[in-house]
């Protein structure tokens, strides 16, 4: 179809009755902002200016030295000659920081398990929503100490009350969206961490700037629309294991969104399956308490300690104790999942210098020869062995394991 | 703009735009000769007059703010540029929903469309309002309401709607012609079906 079929469209488009005529005082008010920022084309001052800032960027962002003075005066060049300012990342960051109300879309694609696709919803300070393609909606409210999930479906809802936040944690906001805008911020302001500036690209139509942050706990690729500075997509991986890749797109920012969207109340009709989550720090004798339960039920210790593997384990373990399928686990057995969940948390927040490493997939439970967990705590120089029997001991050196799994948080 | 137009200064807005870059009088021109073009697409797509006012404060600050990194130097080349960057800002407003809210309110006041012309558009006699017409509209996809909005509110052609949204001048008119269609196919759609949302309390008729 060409043009001249769209005359009825133009006639149309020409009624519209909007109000166009030009108000003389918010343009001549227009005018002089618009003139005061009036730059004649940068003078030999101006390109010192340039490069003075380029090479505080380049140190701010640690590229290394080496490439340090070639940047230095090619990004001078670039930065005339380009619109993706890498100052602007800081920018970017604070509007995402500042922002009050947000919805996206989110695609979590755990190794070895089915990609999952939802909606999510966030509202300050800090309600969270996420629904599922499958109709199961899962709301949070961290303050709130509350987070239910709703299988409309079957009407079953799962209500897990926070208890025993440690105080250092009550400002934390827990939900997914705080959690990488915070990560974002602290990787932007933190003149140690390496930013990489991708350049533009297209996207759905659209110029976007991308930036990737790569020496952070959770590496992520930052793309931005240049000129509203706001994110528009943001791609995140968990190393793990298991690896998990968790993309969020189609951003709108400081959106309207209905209070009753966050409600932490079950609707009629629901069956209400609730628990309580222990939200203090555990320790290792919540380690030895969850690996107890598991072998007196099931006989064997867990595969690994990541997700997929501790999914795996409480389906096993559930199935054991009986469970519904139909009707879901009932309260008894959610709270052994969630005690055995707790437990092995203790393994997985160790930081990378404790060593900690994992090898009782294949040992056999009483076993007092068999290590089956070693770390070393925080300022100690001896490791602490856990063995197939549970029993632990204090040891100079790590037990020599092939097929040990390293743990990091 | 080719090379005998910067010769023979046939492109009388493309001398200032090139004088833009050095003289501030010249600047000055810039913005008077861009001003109303740009307040009035932001005021048909935004159809609020202080969000188009507050709109087109910002395309223009944007634009001095990078007009060192304007590579053009013809009217055309800042029209375009001009543009895009309006469009950018424009779409950013409307993702926000309090926007679209007063954008819909600001509609339901408007009235009906004149039968005349709505009749023969959708093959049919059904009355039709302008905020039929917004909302249909608002609910396309952004790319979708950047090209018809550039088309029909700008005034642009396909090459410079291309440049603007950086998309080939074929894909343009193709984008154009399919948008169109799904705008009438939302148009036609009963009332009653075609709305996800609640319709604003009407205005006057």
């Amino acid at each position: 179809m060409n043009d001249h079929n769209h005359n009825d469209w133009e006639q149309l488009f020409e009624q519209l009755p909007a109000d166009t005529e030009v108000r003389d005082e918010h343009r001549a008010r227009l005018r002089e902002q618009f003139l005061d920022s009036f730059q004649a084309e940068p003078s030999t001052a101006a390109r010192r200016h340039l490069i003075r800032d380029t090479g505080r960027i380049l140190m701010k962002y640690k590229v290394p030295h080496c490439t340090a003075v070639t940047l230095l005066v090619a990004g001078a060049i670039w930065i005339l000659q380009h619109s993706t300012p890498a100052y602007a990342l800081e920018q970017i960051v604070d509007n995402l920081v500042k922002a009050q109300s947000a919805r996206f879309e989110m695609t979590v694609k755990v190794e070895g398990l089915p990609e999952q696709k939802m909606k999510a919803f966030y509202l300050e300070p800090a309600h969270f929503r996420q629904e599922l393609m499958n109709g199961y909606v899962n709301i949070s409210d961290w303050n709130a100490g509350k987070t239910i999930g709703l299988e409309p479906n079957t009407k079953q809802a799962t209500v897990l009350n926070i208890v025993n936040i440690p105080e250092e944690a009550r400002n934390q906001q827990q939900n997914q969206f705080d959690a990488i805008r915070e990560m974002l911020r602290k990787a932007a302001s933190d003149p140690n961490t390496k930013v990489e500036t991708l350049g533009e690209k297209q996207l759905d139509g659209k110029t976007v700037v991308g930036f990737r942050f790569r020496d952070i706990p959770m590496p992520m690729t930052l793309w931005a629309d240049p000129v509203t500075q706001l994110p528009v997509r943001i791609e995140a991986t968990m190393i793990g294991p298991p690896k998990t890749e968790v993309v969020m797109s189609n951003y709108e920012f400081n959106v309207k969104l209905d209070a009753s969207l966050f409600s932490l109340k079950v609707p009629d009709g629901y069956t209400v399956l609730e628990a309580d989550v222990d939200a203090s720090k555990p320790a290792e004798k919540d380690l030895i308490a969850s690996l107890k339960m598991c072998s007196n039920e099931l006989g064997e210790f867990p595969a690994g300690f990541d997700a997929v593997a501790i999914g795996s384990f409480a389906g096993k373990y559930l199935a054991k104790q009986g469970l519904n399928a139909q009707r879901g686990p009932t309260k008894e057995q959610m709270q052994s999942v969630i005690k055995i969940s707790r437990g092995l948390q203790f393994a997985m927040l160790l930081p990378a210098e404790s060593d900690a490493h994992y090898a009782g997939a294949k040992a056999k439970p009483g076993d007092k020869e068999q290590a089956i967990f070693w770390y070393r705590p925080d300022g100690s120089t001896k490791y602490r062995v856990i063995y197939a029997d549970l029993s632990v001991k204090e040891v100079d050196a790590a037990p020599g394991i092939s097929d040990a799994i390293k743990l990091q948080q | 703009m080719n090379d005998s137009q910067k010769t023979t200064g046939s492109d009388p807005v493309g001398d200032v735009v090139r004088a833009a870059r050095t003289s501030r009088e010249a600047f000055g021109r810039l913005f008077d000769f861009f001003y109303p073009p740009i307040f009035a697409y932001c005021a048909r797509r935004l159809l609020v007059r202080a969000v188009a006012e507050d709109v087109t404060s910002e395309v223009f600050l944007k634009a001095s703010a990078h007009f060192r990194d304007f590579t053009g130097d013809s009217s055309e080349d800042f029209r375009r540029w001009v543009f895009r960057i309006a469009t950018n800002e424009i779409n950013a407003e409307l993702r926000k929903s309090i926007r679209r809210c007063e954008m819909l309110e600001a509609a339901a006041r408007m009235g009906m469309v004149n039968a005349s012309v709505s009749t023969p558009l959708l093959e049919s006699d059904f009355p039709v309002d302008w905020e039929d017409v917004v909302r249909a509209l608002v609910e396309l996809s952004e790319r979708e309401q950047s090209i018809i909005s550039l088309r029909f509110f700008a005034g642009l052609q396909h090459d410079e709607i291309a440049a603007a949204l950086e998309i080939e001048p074929g894909t343009s008119r193709v984008a154009l012609t399919r948008a169109l269609n799904r705008l009438r196919d939302r148009l036609r759609v009963p009332d009653n079906s075609l709305h996800s949302a609640p319709r604003t309390d009407r205005g006057d008729p």
